[in-house]
């Protein structure tokens, strides 16, 4: 991508609207954008509003606009501002639904590559391992003062004695640390199948291609065990 | 007749006569999803009789059956790690009312994190995750009981989405084949938290505690009542049914007080992507928005969850508020984990307080639980462990 | 010999009906489902009318007289049309009351049931009948009407109180997409009149559109520049509750402020116009159409908006949708010279 001397990148106008007709064509943008009277009440209601720089109403009617210069706007960090909670779904008395919008424009991103998906990413890639090699997502061994230092002194609790402390739970499914429970190697290569299939590998591979293959190595190991 | 709100008490006890009614021009999908069945283009998981299915009412007014039997334990990909006592407690109860189920390896999250944190999954995906998990309970001959608050609303929207659409549901019959297995589809998607509110008045039978000076906030989970709002229940004696009955209708049912306090529709700060990649948002959110006015506005003694990261980011963040003067504190954990203490469950061995984060010793105390007492006998089992002892498991699972 | 005429309802457009007719010499039948003549306005005790704020009874009342004083009105009250059938170009029908049923025959008839408040109980999100102090104007305009201005939760007068506009209305979430029309120049009024009598409350209104159309305009200028109303431009999201006993307003002032967050002692919901459950039932008795709003559907709504599907059937009044009682008095007469002329054209 080429950036002008203010950092900007300079992105064409066709490829805009490329991305416009591409949120559009998804199969659930007609449910999700309706008709939208500006009321408010998506925005009124919405937890990071409160936060961010960021309004499910304006996300609705850059959508009603249908100018791909204003979605465009959207792309990098605005999108990834939403906490996906749905209260804007719930509450729209228009039925439309922004948090809905917002999955459907982060695909876009994330399969598009951009810089702005694969820094925002960068330091999920641990849950998005766990969660695509073994469909399972915060094991105990993950719980670290390293990896967590402001949840405080107590979460050195479980880097003591964690395989014991594990044992301990009357749940055999949950007697390993190194997985939230014990997904069997049967399943994982289900998932994998899935995966393969659906091309939920082909888009971690666009976002993050190293850990694309780190992950493809556990999957190889599995399906050959 | 006029209620005094002082102190927020009292407001979730509010009993109305209102009869809720569809007004929303909504398809139901059970309709539907029951008509596919019959034209063979889908199989369903019924709600059989063996399953107990207590029946509930939805936002709509529609009549949800929640089995409570024969049941297949759907796992949280948030909470078997960090929050074990969660699922342990669940799991106490089914066993102290000799309920069968089945908790097993071959099972996978439902992966909706990939959904709503990263966008790294796309809607086929999502849907054939969902129905292979579906049909390994469907091939139990069992009903699948959903964990996770956030896999109970990707669920539902998995099944409106294959319901409505045939091109969905044609990619994910034919992933299915290639995997071995069918296009199932639950006749009720169903959350834990659904089957501890119909449960309610059996967990209270259990109850060993006076609890009618405890007051606790409730935080629902976005994901339970915000998605797909139609499918979750409501209860016109609780809140007068204008919130979602879970989770304070076990709390009632236990005898505890129940407050409100000003930001109960917030979510907890989450936010999936926030969680992980922008901590201090979350931070913020969950003193600013959650915890401070359950303090502060409802001198909350515990804030109870229905869900695995509200229950971990509620927790978790407490501690470094106090660098920021955020002096304010109260212990977290879900429903069935309060309910369990109540009912005399361990507090290290089941209800496994200890890996939580916010002081709950307090509250033990204010209960009148002997938590030193438990947790003398817990370092001795660990103690036994590590000399090669064996665990006593609530459940052995069939080696496969 | 006179003509007989059948009308239906005891509201604004239903009595005129009748008073015309009358006055024309015809024989009225009037039925009405309530133990007294007014339809809504004297069941719900409205006040004061916009736009220029007469008492209520001096429109009703004068009505009511009117009508209970004319020789050839035959008033039933808590009566019903039990059955209903068509004779050549006349009418059969069935009316019961408390005093049995009678079978008359009317060469026309004037269906004027009006319409229901929207119950705010419907929709969640309000949290009707969980906080005392959430009331709908409906109840506000009875408090008023009775002099009780207090808070429902402590007996004590309010000093902030919030109007929300469009509860019911113009929401898919309760099936109504349409607006209500006179719910925005209620809520102004009420507003007005509660800054007249209690200056020390302060009022807010929150809206999505503010529907005071034509000269109901004049209100709300009045509202913002003689009373200190305070308007602002935002749906409400949530409503919980706040310190001191309050109820917190939750939403965004998409103009000015935000996302805001407002305590009040009072939250008034301007509950907006049903098709009632005797819609439907007028609909399947007399054979005519209903429109998927709910409401009683006009033959041809521009040119006949009076009239319904089935020649001899007269439509008056809110039955047809929301309308001021005004409109509802005008479209009495409109029907009651289309009755007549059809009753004597067929004679």
């Amino acid at each position: 991508m080429e950036y002008d001397e203010n950092g900007v990148s300079i992105v064409p106008a066709e490829l805009k609207k490329e991305i416009f007709e591409e949120a559009r064509k998804d199969f659930r943008y007609e449910e999700y954008v309706r008709g939208c009277l500006n009321c408010g009440v998506c925005t009124g209601g919405c937890p990071p509003h409160r936060f961010f720089d960021f309004s499910p109403r304006i996300v609705l009617q850059k959508m009603k606009s249908k100018d791909p210069e204003l979605i465009w706007t959207m792309m990098d960090e605005y999108v990834w501002a939403c906490f996906q909670c749905f209260t804007c779904a719930m509450i729209c008395p228009f039925l439309n639904s922004p948090g809905g919008v917002i999955a459907i424009l982060r695909e876009i991103a994330v399969r598009r590559g951009f810089e702005s998906a694969k820094k925002v990413l960068k330091p999920y890639s641990r849950v998005l391992l766990k969660l695509t090699a073994y469909g399972n997502q915060l094991s105990p061994d993950m719980i670290q003062p390293d990896f967590f230092p402001d949840w405080g002194p107590h979460i050195g609790y479980a880097s003591t004695d964690l395989a014991v402390k594990r044992k301990a739970i009357p749940m055999p499914t949950l007697q390993v640390t190194n997985l939230a429970w014990d997904v069997a190697p049967e399943t994982m290569k289900e998932l994998y199948d899935i995966f393969d299939e659906a091309g939920v590998f082909k888009i971690i591979e666009s976002v993050d291609p190293s850990l694309y293959e780190i992950i493809q190595d556990i999957v190889d190991d599995v399906r050959s065990s | 007749m006029a209620i005094e709100i002082s102190n927020r008490l009292g407001l979730a006890n509010v009993k109305s006569d209102f009869i809720h009614t569809a007004g929303r021009k909504l398809e139901d999908i059970h309709e539907r999803l029951l008509e596919l069945e019959a034209k063979g283009e889908v199989k369903v998981i019924h709600v059989k009789e063996e399953n107990k299915a207590i029946e509930a009412e939805t936002l709509l007014g529609w009549k949800k059956k929640v089995p409570t039997n024969k049941l297949w334990h759907h796992k949280s990909c948030g909470q078997c790690g960090n929050i074990p006592g969660y699922p342990v407690s669940l799991l106490w109860f089914m066993n102290q009312m000799g309920l069968e189920y089945v908790d097993e390896r071959n099972q996978t999250s439902c992966t909706a994190w990939n959904y709503h944190g990263s966008g790294t999954s796309n809607p086929v995906g999502l849907a054939a995750v969902a129905v292979r998990n579906w049909h390994r309970a469907y091939e139990l001959g069992l009903f699948p009981l959903f964990h996770c608050a956030t896999t109970f609303g990707d669920y539902k929207e998995m099944r409106n989405l294959l319901v409505e659409n045939k091109e969905l549901r044609d990619e994910v019959r034919r992933i299915m084949h290639k995997i071995g297995r069918e296009l199932v589809i639950p006749e009720y998607i169903v959350h834990y938290s659904e089957w501890v509110h119909v449960m309610r008045f059996e967990i209270a039978k259990l109850k060993k505690y006076d609890l009618s000076n405890i007051i606790a906030t409730v935080h629902p989970a976005c994901h339970t009542y915000k998605m797909i709002p139609e499918d979750c229940i409501y209860d016109k004696d609780i809140y007068a049914g204008k919130r979602t009955a879970v989770s304070t209708g076990v709390m009632l049912a236990l005898g505890a007080q129940v407050a409100d306090y000003s930001t109960w529709y917030d979510c907890c700060g989450f936010g999936f992507r926030h969680i992980l990649t922008e901590r201090e948002a979350s931070r913020s959110f969950v003193m600013d928005r959650k915890i401070r006015p359950m303090v502060r506005e409802a001198h909350s003694d515990v804030c109870i969850t229905q869900d695995t990261g509200c229950t971990t980011t509620l927790d978790k963040n407490q501690w470094i508020g106090k660098a920021m003067g955020y002096t304010e504190q109260v212990p977290v954990m879900a429903d069935v984990m309060f309910a369990a203490l109540a009912c005399g469950a361990d507090v290290f061995k089941i209800v496994q307080l200890q890996w939580h984060t916010t002081d709950w010793r307090p509250l033990c105390e204010k209960i009148g639980i002997d938590w030193k007492k438990s947790e003398e006998e817990y370092n001795a089992y660990l103690e036994e462990l590590k000399a090669g002892g064996k665990t006593i498991n609530l459940y052995e699972y069939p080696k496969s | 010999m006179s003509e007989n005429i059948l009308v239906i309802g005891g509201g604004p457009a239903g009595l005129n009906a009748a008073v015309m007719l009358s006055e024309l010499g015809v024989n009225v039948t009037l039925v009405e489902r309530d133990s007294f003549l007014g339809g809504n306005p004297k069941k719900f005790k409205y006040k004061f009318l916009f736009p220029d704020m007469q008492p209520a009874d001096n429109v009703i009342g004068e009505l009511i007289k009117k009508t209970e004083s004319a020789d050839n009105i035959k008033v039933y009250y808590s009566s019903e049309v039990s059955d209903f059938k068509e004779n050549g170009k006349k009418f059969d029908a069935v009316i019961k009351s408390t005093s049995g049923s009678e079978t008359k025959t009317f060469d026309s008839v004037i269906v004027a049931t009006g319409f229901e408040h929207f119950d705010p109980a419907r929709d969640a999100k309000y949290s009707y009948q969980l906080f005392d102090d959430v009331i709908d104007i409906k109840d506000l305009e009875r408090m008023m009407g009775e002099n009780n201005f207090v808070r429902p939760s402590n007996g004590k007068p309010p000093k902030k109180v919030a109007f929300i506009l469009c509860v019911g209305s113009r929401d898919r979430h309760v099936g109504n997409q349409y607006c209500s029309r006179v719910c925005c120049t209620v809520s102004v009024k009420q507003a007005i009149e509660m800054r007249e009598h209690f200056p020390d409350c302060e009022a807010y209104i929150f809206y999505m559109d503010i529907r005071t159309y034509g000269f109901f305009e004049d209100l709300y200028w009045k509202a913002m520049e003689e009373h200190d109303v305070q308007i602002v431009k935002g749906r409400i999201a949530e409503i919980t509750s706040g310190p001191d006993n309050t109820v917190v307003c939750k939403g965004e002032d998409t103009l000015l402020r935000g996302p805001f967050e407002i305590p009040f002692d009072m939250v008034v919901l301007a509950s907006g116009m049903e098709g009632g459950s005797q819609s439907p039932e007028i609909s399947s008795k007399l054979g005519i159409e209903l429109d998927e709003h709910g409401f009683l559907k006009p033959e041809n709504v521009t040119l006949s908006p009076f009239k319904s599907n089935k020649p001899g059937v007269f439509l008056a009044g809110a039955c047809t949708g929301p309308k001021a009682i005004s409109d509802s008095i005008t479209e009495g007469a409109a029907a009651a010279m289309n009755a007549y002329t059809y009753a004597v054209k067929n004679r």
